[in-house]
């Protein structure tokens, strides 16, 4: 949707667009700026950019036009807000049909979006997060995560990507006790790595302030994958069995925010949560030194074999640092 | 028109000066100036009253659901301090501690019945004995196990809540509201209470010399074993440990928000209320057995501000 702001506002977006700015402030396509029609400068502004759309289409030419009301002019510093254009692109206020008061409402609320000017724009950009975890959901054996997610963003808010993480896991103080004061042996398995290809979508974005004396920005966004990851039983007689391994598929979802800096445009700062759901198999019951156990289970493989399958998940709490490349993006509106 | 030009200018200048080095822009008039002026104080001078329902996290035996309610007073819109009280209405066994009860430890032989390997009858008026085929059975018995374990029933903290971060909320760039987010840190306290109140252990329903420790069975003054080997002290009652967590709050109007807050009382307990060391000899329950435990809570609220107007910030 193609939109039209004119008069002193041009006026800054063309003196902005013609200095070379500081590399936190972001700025305006020259693309998007038409030359001036009289005294008032006019400039096609595309909110749907942040929708991820493509680039705004061929501005409108001077004096034609454009559609949804937009063909009043506006000064945001007010003041001049009665003045009437002149010159070829103006309209005549006597014209205007019953209508046009409701037609500037709704074109002026359509320049208004949340959060006006998104910090970052991630649309045709690479990001690539290292990120370290700890799963949160298992009393019995403790996860650290080290993984890495590559993600293209096909527009600003949807992008595609893998995922890969490597987990180093063991019983927690939890096990021992339950083992010394109960006499019980768990049956729990420890998670080793999980890789996967993923879908994000950016549903919430906004702005924070900090003691109300700094701004961040912030993104959330949801991430949905399927993959493979590789699990090992904790064999209960530790001293007598050696453990097997798993491999079997997997998805997951995932919970995690964005929060950008004031300055920088290629990183960010994130927290998430993941939550991975698999089949997995766990040590047979009967695999242990007594009578009544199956020796036969004491082989690996044939452990692996007789294991009961049953839904596994973890839940990891992790934090993350995006790099985006190319550093740098451009926005090709004025907002 | 004139106005038009000295704006011009302005705005050129105003160009000029963001392109000069980082440097030179520490004399911005905006330095120093707050980042959103009229902002609404939602919190500054108010009192929040949040009725929430909460339930724990990584119990490992007895998953319990609170109802409670959590008092806050800011005195700026970034900090203020807090009481919380929630009260267990739900206890809900673990998928561990039912299989504690299906089976997972010896229930042993009835008092009055015979064991029927040993043929041994196991002494009427007492607790039940060990069963022949599990004396090499490290475990305690069951109802031993039941005597000693204990559950969160209620617990309260008091803590400092910094509220750091405070903005607005574009859902779908069609739905905005005013959330933040808060951390907090205080005492905490843990009041548990014992999950089976009417089973006894061994050593409640055996005379112990009070000189030697030793259990006794009544009437033949022999030792008894199980009462020596497996000793209960349930841990009951309050323990007081640190209080922290993560909150946010969600306003639906300027006197109401919906509260999400993930809490943690860290104290130090023997759930269990069993010996877990191994170099007691008899092995008895003492504060070595005790490790520190995180209840961990999440907690769904309707925070309510008093008064129901916020003012604005200059």
């Amino acid at each position: 949707m193609r939109r039209i702001v004119s008069g002193s506002l041009g006026a800054i977006l063309v003196a902005v667009a013609a200095i070379p700015a500081p590399a936190w402030a972001a700025t305006v396509s020259r693309s998007n700026i038409l030359g001036p029609a009289g005294d008032d400068d006019v400039v096609i502004v595309d909110d749907d950019e942040m929708e991820g759309t493509d680039e705004p289409t061929t501005p409108a030419p001077s004096g034609e036009t454009p559609a949804e009301g937009s063909d009043v002019e506006s000064d945001l510093f007010g003041g001049d807000t009665e003045t009437a254009a002149s010159g070829d692109g103006a309209v005549e206020v006597g014209k205007q049909d019953a209508d046009s008061e409701e037609k500037l409402i709704k074109a002026e609320m359509g320049l208004i979006s949340v959060v006006q000017r998104q910090r970052m724009l991630k649309k045709k950009r690479f990001e690539l997060q290292p990120q370290f975890g700890i799963t949160i959901n298992d009393p019995y054996v403790r996860h650290y995560t080290l993984g890495l997610d590559f993600t293209f963003w096909i527009t600003n808010r949807l992008g595609i990507g893998l995922t890969g993480t490597g987990l180093i896991g063991n019983v927690t103080p939890r096990y021992r006790n339950i083992r010394l004061q109960e006499g019980l042996l768990l049956t729990a398995n420890q998670v080793l790595w999980q890789a996967s290809a993923n879908l994000s979508y950016n549903p919430f974005y906004g702005k924070i302030a900090i003691f109300n004396r700094a701004l961040l920005h912030w993104e959330t966004a949801i991430m949905i994958g399927g993959g493979a990851t590789q699990t090992r039983v904790i064999p209960r007689y530790i001293a007598l069995h050696e453990p097997f391994t798993n491999v079997t598929g997997g998805g997951h979802v995932t919970l995690m925010g964005r929060f950008y800096g004031p300055r920088a445009d290629w990183i960010s700062v994130n927290l998430g949560f993941r939550v991975w759901l698999y089949p997995d198999k766990l040590e047979p019951g009967q695999r242990g030194p007594d009578e009544s156990d199956l020796p036969e289970l004491d082989d690996p493989a044939a452990a692996k074999a007789a294991a009961q399958t049953e839904l596994g998940f973890n839940v990891t709490a992790f934090l993350g640092v995006s790099f985006y490349f190319p550093t740098t993006f451009e926005y090709s509106t004025p907002r | 028109m004139k106005t038009r030009t000295i704006l011009s200018f302005l705005a050129i200048f105003e160009a000029l000066a963001w392109s000069r080095p980082a440097a030179a822009r520490a004399d911005s008039p905006l330095q120093g100036e707050p980042a959103v002026r009229k902002k609404l104080q939602l919190r500054k001078y108010r009192v929040q009253v949040t009725p929430f329902v909460g339930m724990s996290l990584s119990q490992p035996f007895v998953h319990m659901g609170y109802l409670g309610g959590k008092v806050t007073f800011h005195f700026a819109d970034w900090i203020g301090v807090r009481g919380t009280f929630g009260y267990g209405l739900i206890a809900l066994e673990s998928q561990l501690l039912r299989a504690i009860n299906g089976g997972g430890l010896p229930e042993g032989i009835p008092p009055g019945e015979t064991d029927p390997m040993s043929q041994i009858q196991c002494p009427p008026g007492g607790p039940p004995c060990r069963a022949s085929e599990d004396e090499q059975n490290p475990a305690p018995l069951l109802h031993d196990s039941q005597a000693g374990l204990v559950r969160a029933q209620w617990q309260s903290s008091f803590d400092v809540v910094f509220t750091p971060f405070a903005g607005k909320l574009g859902i779908f760039s069609a739905i905005f509201t005013e959330y933040d987010f808060y951390i907090f840190g205080g005492l905490g306290l843990v009041n548990y209470a014992k999950q089976y109140p009417d089973t006894l252990s061994t050593q409640q329903q055996r005379q112990v010399d009070p000189v030697t420790g030793d259990c006794v069975i009544q009437g033949t003054g022999e030792r008894d074993d199980e009462c020596i080997l497996h000793p209960v002290s349930a841990d009951t009652g309050v323990k007081v440990g640190g209080s922290f967590g993560i909150g946010m709050n969600l306003m639906l109007t300027d006197w109401v928000a919906i509260n999400l807050e993930v809490q943690d009382i860290v104290v130090g307990v023997n759930l269990a209320g069993l010996n877990s060391t191994v170099d007691d000899i008899p092995p008895r329950v003492d504060n070595g057995d005790r490790d520190a435990f995180h209840n961990v809570t999440f907690q769904l609220g309707a925070q309510f501000y008093f008064p129901p107007k916020a003012k604005r910030s200059k």
